[in-house]
């Protein structure tokens, strides 16, 4: 199994000012609960729930399909220390993520890889959960 | 897609997504209807168990969905000119167009949003 992202400098991985310019974060934390890079429908809440659902632990491997920018698959690594592995077909959005998992001091824990869901790029039986938020 | 959710599980290991789709049947049935091609109720369900699948719950997160579709059009309708300053006019009308489409399509019964859960036996 090929990490097919590697871990970007901050010149390849500009602020994305259509999600990070002072007015997204207002309106985003607002309607999500957090400033996390989401424009989707999961907010602070429900990723709460997802993690309790789960019932994620510390020795667990979690994969998020379409995990975008991180969320919430990196918010529930920090929240469970579960490791994580984000898979999504947008690099611009993976060297996002993986910018924001060094912020969080989660690089040791969490891994990212470009690919789609109708074709995961992992080994058979590799992890103990896994989440998608409305991607199917 | 969720056959291949199922091969990289492990035995035991646990499912969890959201998911939001138009319902089938709930609309007026016209070229233009949101529900057209939409799911039936117990269609994914039925999906996760014909996946390899057990233990499958449903939860309706519908009234949530229309919570936050109102709240993201709201939110960026107060910041109108800010946003279209870094995400430009089409963009920013395409988005709020989308959230709107939610809102309406939620109220009016033709739109869901559940959350699933499953495990690999």
């Amino acid at each position: 199994m090929d990490e097919l992202l590697e871990n970007p400098s901050e010149s390849e991985c500009p602020p994305d000012w259509t999600v990070d310019s002072p007015a997204h974060l207002i309106v985003e934390r607002n309607v999500i609960g957090a400033n996390v890079g989401a424009n989707g429908y999961t907010t602070l809440e429900q990723a709460d729930e997802l993690e309790r659902l789960l019932r994620l632990q510390q020795d667990d491997r979690l994969l998020d399909i379409g995990a975008g920018r991180g969320w919430p698959g990196l918010y529930l690594a920090e929240k469970s220390g579960c490791e994580v592995t984000l898979l999504d077909t947008s690099d611009a959005d993976l060297r996002r993520s993986v910018r924001r998992a060094e912020a969080a001091n989660l690089l040791g824990r969490c891994s990212s890889f470009r690919g789609s869901a109708g074709a995961l790029p992992f080994r058979s039986r590799s992890f103990d959960a896994l989440i998608h938020t409305d991607v199917l | 897609m969720l056959r291949a959710c199922h091969k990289v599980l492990k035995p035991g290991g646990r499912i969890a997504f959201f998911t939001y789709f138009a319902r089938c049947g709930t609309g007026s049935g016209g070229d233009d209807d949101p529900s057209a091609g939409g799911s039936r109720s117990g269609e994914h369900q039925d999906m996760l168990q014909a996946a390899g699948f057990s233990d499958v719950v449903e939860i309706d997160m519908t009234e949530q969905f229309l919570s936050t579709a109102k709240a993201w059009y709201g939110w960026r309708q107060r910041y109108t000119a800010e946003l279209i300053q870094t995400e430009g006019k089409a963009s920013f009308s395409a988005k709020q167009s989308n959230y709107l489409d939610h809102v309406r399509s939620v109220e009016a019964g033709v739109r869901s949003r559940c959350l699933f859960l499953a495990r690999r036996s």
